[in-house]
């Protein structure tokens, strides 16, 4: 008879017990999607290195999730000013669950895993964590780990996430969530504010099985990778003229990976604009110009906004601004011209085309056109630009047309302008700094300075400048987002603030913190001394051209006594206001209107210039 | 061969962790899919192109030609009256206006109007013959004749512009529209009277209007406008109170006085 | 095959222009969400600007006094081009001059433009008469017989020059807009064209000044003052008299093909 009934409770448990499991894992009610991204936060100011105090907090991006039904009854406190006392390891403890038939360490994994599904992520990653803390539960570190990265990815603590899965991918295929922790990775990529800082995780698994539907995506990074690198090859190569061979056999290796892999991209695919257009880039650098050149009419073809599966204005206009400089670097100053004007007018390469097309008008000789574009960026509401060759080539053009006087005044202008600033940026890099990443320090203390007048409007400028430089820009976008997680770890609850995994993770973002402030004081320095050398040829090139005005005003004046009456190069230039019939034409007189900012031209009506 | 059993328990428990353990991976790669769908469709969403939002940072117009506020405004004016039945009206008057801001101004104005038979209706006798022009003291009993007007008013010029009318030459104008109340002379016989009585009656005035920038001291103006009066007048039942509409269009000259904002 | 030296060479040249050199003016990022750089909040209108400067605006210097003779101009694309497409315009008309039947009505036209400042106009319009207040008080006062003409309809053809361009700043918006003149010839029916009198249909020309405001590239928002000249004889009159109707047309039009695009740089 004991027979028969254990038979009966076996055939229950069979049935019960994984309908009961089932029911567990159900994730009915769960909220696991993600239709509203989670906001990020603007860097607003950059950060001190971390001897410093941080002047502002950031609220870490807050992701909407499921009414957490274990989290109600208390709110988060706020941020504490200063370290509170040291308070007594809170006790997980979890509602009784049915065990029977199940180890204790299971038991535990499976409470944690109810809790992440009820949305309770802080509690189930502190409970995933004690499970990788005990060493009586080794058979369920792989699914505790891989579940704790995706509790701190659903806690929004994406850095933190990142750490986790990496040291998943660490222990390589035989861990039974490497490729599903691969795929987080794209999540995480996608939810950073940089992608850089996944894209060497991605490189190191280059031999992996990718998912099929990140092939793609995988494919460019690493495409991206190997170009960065073999950029960064190029510049130690210059750098170091005795490894020059070595480095640049390297670089082009990369350079031969990075387009092996971009081939890959099929141009169904959405990753196939950013691949054709990196494939533009990488043909350029290796000197391949014409096809560099149809890569990128490639990306301007697939990105037409009437007929594009994908729209990507920002890539499309960047392709544009490619096209254009590589015509004008050959001298093709009319397609250089061309491709400028296709850039949106208000766009934010609207002013930097106007003022590289400059250059080509003032090759073409359309002074008008180019004398209009500065007008432009000499207004009122673009002074606080920085376009300090504007003025030289506007001094160059008056030169080129005999206008002395007018080219001596624009001399003077840029150098009252720009001088002062020069000095003050050979005073901030002639600071002791002990670390590099006292180079990035310099640019938070230049927002800080309260200094009026004019010189703090121009390192303003400069501030703005150094920011614009994109890698410099992403890892202060990192920083911030990395302070943000550990701010956002000091807002949450006791239990959660005050436990291992907190500390853990802050030693861990801490780390992170250091190499990233470290790698931006490189970029910070590299900035700053590159503004300082352009400042430092230009200063050079407006005494050239007021050289050249001395020596010419001399002429006239000799020629002038010679014949015994006053010579003058100038002679007044014909010149017509009519327009064809598809544009209108206003004068200006001294009133902006905003419509007609990029469209003034300045016609010139005396010169000596032939025409 | 050793034949190893296994007790229906522990069996069982084993068919129950080997499903747990499936089931917690199927489970799991459900959760990364529903992740990966949501990452495609917030992939899927253009971010909105980054610029310098002209739009948003630089008002339309910077650098004003013409700057009207804390200035006064005066303009002698002349003008005709429009639509008129019975009788057409030549006024002429003075506005003196106070610019508060640069689209508000506070006005004044005041103006008389000479009256003459319009000659659009003739007077003719009983059987419809011997028909002539009507003289004022046939028109004792129809509206429409006028002498003083006068009213304060706001008025508000939200559109400033500019007219291309030679390739060099350019117009600065702007367009204001006014509403105020006044009072206005009307002279008219009461019904079943025949003496013409003159009386103030309360009016209300709104309008619209133009001005062409001459000179940052002075302008040329243009205004339609509808002064609004009630009056009695015989009805088809007996005497009824109606509201007259009275158009004048006035050209004038505005003089712009004190040095306003820069 | 890395050729270092064009390499540098390309990258001296795109050091000539500082933004060029930086990164190769290389976009290397995948982020399309670049956040906002930090920036001082930008002067609003050159007044404001001059205001921070201390109320100053810098003065002329003698170069500027020599520059005074050159000229700045903007040249920018018209907001909407006409050339060689078809406009239909539906249209409220109501007249202006008469104070005693005052004529309400509607019409259709349709205009093509050869080029952009010419176009060829085919309208029709139909009429209804409203009767004022007025006209019970001149019949009572005056016992007259208030002759006028009952305009039924009028068609005609008319040219359309668009001299004169213009814009308007609107709160946040800048609106373009152009004023065209219109003439033609045409034909008017009023009652004495058909039973009894038999006049048949009146010749009649018109002339008038309209502004159009385009609010998308196939649709435009367009007013008009128009002068209608044709010769009537009202009721049993023998000599016919010159009759002036003035009306204010209101109108949306409807542009055929829906599209333009721009033939000159």
């Amino acid at each position: 008879m004991k027979t028969w009934i254990l038979a009966l409770m076996a055939a229950a448990m069979v049935a019960g017990g994984p309908a009961r499991a089932l029911a567990q894992f159900s994730f009915d009610g769960l909220d696991l999607s993600d239709e509203e991204e989670a906001p990020k936060s603007p860097p607003k100011k950059l950060k001190p290195p971390p001897k410093k105090a941080p002047a502002k907090k950031q609220a870490p991006p807050q992701r909407r999730k499921a009414a957490p039904q274990a989290d109600k009854a208390k709110q988060p406190p706020p941020a504490a000013k200063q370290a509170p006392a040291p308070k007594p390891q809170p006790v997980l403890t979890f509602e009784g669950l049915d065990v029977e038939g199940k180890t204790s360490d299971r038991q535990k994994l499976d409470a944690a895993t109810r809790l992440f599904r009820e949305g309770s992520f802080e509690t189930a990653a502190l409970g995933f964590h004690e499970i990788l803390q005990d060493p009586g539960s080794v058979e369920q570190y792989p699914q505790a780990e891989y579940l704790l990265g995706k509790s701190l990815y659903r806690l929004g603590m994406y850095h933190s996430s990142l750490s986790v899965f990496k040291r998943i991918l660490e222990k390589g295929e035989t861990h039974p969530y490497f490729a599903t922790s691969l795929e987080w990775l794209f999540f995480i990529a996608h939810k950073a504010t940089n992608q850089t800082v996944v894209l060497d995780e991605i490189a190191r698994y280059a031999g992996a099985s990718f998912p099929e539907k990140y092939r793609d995506e995988y494919r460019y990074l690493l495409a991206k990778y190997n170009f960065v690198r073999g950029k960064a090859l190029l510049d130690a190569g210059e750098a170091e003229p005795a490894q020059k061979d070595a480095h640049f056999a390297d670089a082009g290796k990369s350079f031969d990976e990075a387009r092996r892999l971009l081939a890959m991209v099929p141009p169904e695919s959405r990753f196939y604009p950013k691949a054709r257009y990196l494939d533009g880039l990488t043909l350029y650098v290796n000197g391949k110009f014409t096809p560099s050149l149809e890569a990128f009419k490639d990306v301007v073809r697939t990105l037409n906004p009437r007929r594009a599966r994908y729209v990507d204005p920002k890539l499309r206009e960047q392709a544009f601004m490619q096209l254009a400089r590589i015509h004008f670097e050959h001298a093709q100053n009319r397609h250089a011209s061309f491709y400028y004007d296709r850039i949106a007018r208000g766009s934010d390469q609207w002013l930097q085309s106007l003022y590289e097309a400059s250059w080509a008008h003032f090759r073409m000789g359309e002074y008008e056109q180019a004398l209009g574009n500065m007008i432009t960026l000499q207004s009122p509401f673009f002074r606080d630009e920085y376009f300090p060759e504007s003025l030289v080539l506007q001094a160059v053009i008056y030169y080129e047309n005999c206008r002395y006087p007018e080219a001596n005044e624009i001399v003077d202008d840029f150098r009252a302008r720009y001088y002062p600033l020069y000095v003050e940026l050979e005073k901030i890099l002639a600071r002791p700094y002990s670390t590099p990443a006292d180079y990035y320090g310099v640019l938070a203390d230049l927002q800080k300075e309260e200094k009026g007048g004019e010189t703090n409007r121009m390192l303003q400028r400069i501030l703005k400048l150094a920011l614009s430089d994109k890698e410099l820009r992403h890892l202060n976008d990192s920083i911030l987002e990395l302070e943000g997680e550990l701010d956002g770890m000091a807002a949450r609850r006791d239990i959660f603030r005050f436990s291992g995994l907190a500390k853990a993770l802050g030693e861990d973002l801490g780390a992170q913190r250091t190499e990233l402030q470290r790698k931006a004081g490189f970029y910070a320095k590299r900035k700053l001394e590159k503004e300082r050398k352009e400042l430092a040829s230009l200063n050079y090139r407006a005494l050239a051209i007021k050289a050249e005005i001395g020596t010419r005003e001399k002429d006239v004046l000799e020629a002038s006594l010679s014949e015994g009456r006053r010579v003058s190069p100038i002679e007044n230039y014909k010149y017509s206001t009519a327009v064809d019939d598809e544009h209108v034409y206003w004068p200006y007189e001294g009133e902006y209107w905003r419509d007609e900012l990029g469209t003034y031209q300045y016609t010139l009506t005396k010169g000596c210039k032939a025409r | 061969m050793r034949v190893v059993r296994f007790s229906t328990r522990s069996l069982a428990s084993l068919v129950a962790c080997a499903l747990v353990v499936s089931a917690a991976g199927a489970r799991a790669d459900e959760d990364a899919a529903a992740e990966a769908t949501a990452d495609a469709i917030a992939a899927g969403k253009v971010a909105p192109p980054t610029n310098l939002d002209l739009d948003e940072r630089i008002r339309p117009v910077s650098g004003n030609l013409f700057l009207k506020k804390g200035r006064h405004e005066l303009s002698p004016m002349v003008g005709i009256s429009l639509g008129d039945a019975f009788h057409s009206k030549y006024v002429a008057g003075l506005q003196y206006g106070y610019h508060v801001g640069e689209t508000w101004m506070i006005g004044l104005s005041a103006g008389y109007a000479a009256s003459t038979p319009s000659g659009a209706v003739s007077r003719c006798n009983s059987s419809g013959q011997d028909c002539r022009v009507p003289t004022k003291a046939d028109l004792a009993r129809a509206p429409g004749d006028l002498g003083m007007i006068g009213g304060l008013d706001v008025s508000w010029a939200p559109l400033y512009g500019k007219i291309s009318v030679l390739a060099e030459s350019v117009l600065h104008f702007d367009t204001y529209f006014l509403a105020g109340g006044g009072v206005v002379q009307t002279r008219i016989a009461p019904p079943q009277g025949f003496d013409v009585e003159e009386k103030m009656t309360p009016a209300i005035h709104v309008g619209v209007g133009q001005r062409y920038v001459l000179s940052r001291y002075a302008a040329l103006r243009f205004e339609l406008r509808d002064v609004l009066y009630r009056l009695e007048l015989q009805g088809k039942s007996g005497i009824e109170t109606s509201t007259q509409n009275q158009l004048v269009f006035q050209v004038g000259l505005s003089f712009f006085l004190g040095q306003g904002g820069e | 095959m890395i050729k270092s030296a064009r390499i540098v060479a390309a990258l001296v040249c795109l050091a000539a222009t500082p933004a060029w050199a930086e990164g190769l003016g290389l976009d290397l990022t995948d982020d399309a969400e670049d956040a906002a750089l930090p920036q001082d909040p930008p002067p609003v209108s050159a007044e404001e600007l001059a205001e921070r400067l201390g109320g100053k605006i810098p003065a002329a210097s003698q170069a500027e006094e020599v520059s005074r003779e050159d000229r700045v101009k903007a040249v920018q694309r018209k907001h909407f081009l006409k050339r060689r497409r078809v406009e239909l315009v539906p249209s409220f008309a109501m007249s202006l001059n008469d104070a005693f039947y005052t004529k309400v009505g509607g019409g259709i036209a349709a205009n093509y433009h050869l080029v952009d400042s010419f176009a060829l106009s085919f309208h029709y319009e139909k009429f209804g008469i409203s009767q004022n207040d007025s006209v019970r008080i001149a019949k009572r006062e005056l016992k007259s017989l208030l002759l006028s003409s009952k305009l039924d309809w009028t068609a005609g053809v008319d040219f359309l020059w668009t001299p004169i361009y213009g814009k308007l700043a609107w709160f946040n918006t800048i609106v373009q807009y152009d004023l065209f003149l219109v003439t033609g010839v045409g034909v008017a029916w009023s009652q004495t064209s058909g039973d009894p009198v038999n006049d048949g249909a009146h010749p009649a020309v018109d002339i008038g000044v309209g502004q159009r405001f385009a609010l998308a590239d196939w649709m435009a928002f367009e007013f008009w003052v128009k002068q209608l000249l044709y010769a009537d004889r009202p009721q049993d009159r023998q000599i016919s008299e010159i009759q002036k109707v003035l009306t204010l047309n209101v109108g949306l039009s409807f542009w055929i093909p829906p599209s333009f695009s721009y033939e000159e740089r």
